[in-house]
């Protein structure tokens, strides 16, 4: 039995063997690290924001780059799962001597990777994830937020349904964080925009549930104006599919969110008259630069439409790069400095960011689903662009979550 | 290994030199690695003390956990929350997360134990899924989704080389003292108990106490490889106590060969060294990990160790 514990040399020598294959290859210029879902839960939606953020890199690099030399970037897969973000965050650090960190897509992988950064004083652009608890309840000076995040977005559709003066409505919320924070802040920020509007009655379907029909007839008995779902991809396939057969689109309006994938991997099955939200609708996005992008990547990848996450990709670079450009340097201080002074021309329109809480003020759209003659995939009409500043807290609403964080 | 343990061998002597040398190769495979590798090497040890625990239960208690990720998560757990929440120093999280991996082996154990087979395994099962129901949504105390993080400074501050050699101590008195325990009166207790336990109950060795006292061990030691888990990651999921994790640690003790003591280790190595090497080269490397998988479990039913032990004995019949 002795030899059952000579585990260790096989152990050494391999682990030295894949040293070489693992090793890091370092080149000089501005460097930026982007640890995001390659695989796992991720991987639909991150391969366009991958695709758009190397045409900006392309861009960029062709116009000469920033500091007098081009961006590189290094992928490295978080596989949707916050350990492995995390290992791949720091090695990105220790080894890769990345200037800045980009990309995260979970929430779990975000909150996972934001100690790290404020570990190391490593400046952290998220370009997917939406959580606000990085930003504000464990914000520190280098995490950016250059999309609406949870509270934002809860705002913009208490905005939306106040427009609409719907005054019956059921919630249904995927039971995390997500699904929880939206209709929490959905539901105080209605009651101040109006006051008659009433919550008839709050649904948590947990995530992977499939069989949606008892949730759709407990919502439907209410006969409610609107039902507002928290939910995505599956979630909201499954009560969009499973609520014809109650005639849900009849009897009631629904909002839920949907972006871009949801339309094109759905098609047909997306209803006309569904209120929608989204991030970055491409077909939504008026500036030139947008319709440009649009084309360049269609050209670049066999008429493929980008995702919303495509859009958000290709910002977060020309935010990264100008912010570079304007600070000088890589220094974290001077690039914070910079970002806050700034306005940038993005897809989704000019941002700017807010030194509070390092978030931009992006905007949210909403819109009602619609089979056009130009898209081969129903898209959202009539689209509401909510403006960030309308949706951003107030700055005595982040201290006190900030507060409410410390325990 | 699987037919001297079927032998009984009650040999509990330890190879110090052996021991020694391992620790040193180690030591300096952790010094000599880019910081990539080191993490790698550092996983692979969690995981080798957690995957030994669990196979403290498979194979020699007769018991099936399809939920031992449990107390490895509630190692990181208890941690995490110790601090982030009592305000505790970090030297309480380390001492509470082992603690609290053991309280809850201790009660949930209890339950298991009342059943046999496949009924307690389904048990366990039940156990994990009301704990990662809990972790899940219980937002204000253990983040929910967010989990916990930036309680602690990932790998305490210190370099990918000294946190290792961290692990390193923590995992190999782990190890030894289980080393120690299997080969003691109580494991062989415990191995009576798993092979044959109304021959054990004839000799007075209730089987229920005894598969409780492994259980609690194992849910302990789990627990250490989750403490040293959030340290090095700094934070806290409820992937940790999730489905996934108990299946990496079946996996592994699967890889590793069935009724061999160092099925957890060998498991851990192969299996963590894939899943760090393939998702670099590919894709899918989920299916690749698969596939190999199947190869070698087609090739040799007994696992990394029987494999082993059938080289080593066709080297020493072409010596001979």
């Amino acid at each position: 039995m002795k030899t059952s514990i000579r585990f260790g040399v096989p152990l050494a020598a391999a682990l030295l063997a894949i040293g070489s294959a693992l090793g890091p290859a370092y080149a000089a210029g501005v460097k930026i690290g982007y640890v995001g879902g390659i695989s796992g839960a991720c991987g639909g939606l991150t391969h366009s924001a991958r695709k758009a953020m190397e045409i900006a890199q392309d861009e960029i690099n062709s116009a000469g780059g920033v500091l007098g030399g081009p961006i590189e970037i290094v992928w490295r897969d978080s596989k949707t799962k916050p350990d492995e973000g995390s290992k791949q965050a720091r090695d990105l650090i220790l080894s890769e001597k990345v200037d800045l960190l980009t990309g995260v897509c979970s929430s779990s992988v975000f909150m996972a990777i934001n100690p790290i950064a404020k570990q190391y004083g490593v400046p952290l652009f998220s370009a997917i994830s939406g959580t606000h608890k990085a930003t504000i309840d464990f914000g520190h000076p280098f995490v950016v937020q250059t999309q609406p995040h949870t509270l934002m977005e809860g705002k913009a559709l208490a905005e939306y349904a106040a427009r609409k003066g719907w005054k019956n409505i059921v919630t249904m919320g995927l039971d995390y964080e997500w699904g929880r924070t939206t209709v929490k802040v959905f539901t105080e920020e209605l009651a101040k925009l109006n006051p008659d509007a009433k919550i008839t009655r709050q649904l948590w379907p947990r995530i992977g549930e499939t069989n949606l029909t008892s949730y759709i007839t407990a919502a439907l008995a209410d006969e409610p104006d609107l039902i507002m779902a928290v939910m995505f991809g599956s979630g909201t396939n499954s009560l969009i599919k499973q609520g014809k057969a109650y005639g849900l689109l009849q009897r009631t309006e629904l909002l839920t969110f949907l972006s871009t994938e949801s339309y094109m991997s759905l098609g047909r099955d997306i209803p006309d008259g569904v209120h929608g939200w989204a991030r970055g609708p491409f077909y939504a996005l008026t500036a030139d630069a947008a319709r440009e992008f649009v084309a360049k990547y269609q050209a670049a990848h066999d008429g493929e439409y980008p995702n919303d996450w495509g859009i958000l990709g290709y910002d977060v670079m020309y935010i990264i790069a100008g912010a570079l450009e304007k600070a000088g340097s890589t220094d974290p201080a001077a690039l914070r400095e910079a970002l806050g002074a700034m306005a940038f021309d993005t897809l989704r329109g000019e941002l700017r960011m807010r030194t509070i809480d390092n978030t931009f003020n992006a905007p949210s759209f909403i819109g009602v689903t619609r089979m056009t003659d130009d898209y081969p995939f129903p898209v959202m009409t009539d689209v509401n662009v909510i403006p960030g500043d309308l949706t951003l807290p107030d700055e005595t609403t982040v201290q006190a979550l900030r507060e409410a964080a410390k325990g | 290994m699987a037919a001297e343990h079927r032998r009984g061998n009650a040999s509990w002597s330890i190879d110090w030199r052996l021991v020694a040398a391992t620790f040193v190769l180690v030591a300096i495979a952790l010094h000599l690695s880019p910081p990539l590798v080191a993490f790698a090497i550092i996983e692979v040890m969690i995981f080798a003390l957690y995957a030994s625990a669990l196979n403290l239960l498979l194979s020699y208690s007769g018991m099936v956990s399809f939920g031992h990720a449990v107390y490895f998560g509630l190692g990181a757990y208890g941690l995490a929350i110790t601090i982030a929440k009592f305000g505790w120093p970090m030297w309480a999280g380390v001492v509470a997360g082992p603690l609290v991996s053991a309280f809850f082996g201790l009660v949930y154990g209890a339950l298991c134990v009342q059943l046999t087979a496949i009924y307690a395994a389904m048990l366990t099962l039940a156990c994990a899924e009301i704990t990662f129901a809990i972790v899940f949504q219980w937002f204000d105390f253990t983040g929910g989704d967010s989990g916990i993080s930036g309680h602690v400074p990932a790998m305490m501050g210190l370099s990918p080389a000294w946190f290792g050699m961290v692990v390193l101590v923590v995992v190999t008195i782990c190890i030894l003292a289980l080393w120690r325990v299997v080969h003691a009166p109580l494991g062989l207790t415990i191995r009576a108990v798993g092979e044959n336990p109304v021959r054990a109950a004839a000799m007075g060795h209730g089987r229920k106490r005894v598969q409780l006292a492994a259980f609690v061990i194992s849910a302990f030691l789990s627990g250490v490889a989750g403490t040293l888990y959030g340290i090095f990651h700094g934070n806290v999921f409820p992937e940790y106590v999730g489905v996934l994790f108990t299946i990496d640690g079946l996996v592994m003790v699967l890889l590793g060969g069935l009724y061999s003591f160092g099925a957890g280790i060998y498991g851990a190595i192969v299996y963590k060294l894939l899943d760090n090497v393939m998702a670099h080269y590919f894709e899918y490397w989920q299916l690749v990990i698969g596939v190999i998988l199947v190869l070698v479990v087609l090739v040799s039913p007994a696992g990394i160790a029987g494999l082993v032990s059938t080289v080593a004995a066709r080297l020493r019949g072409r010596a001979g």
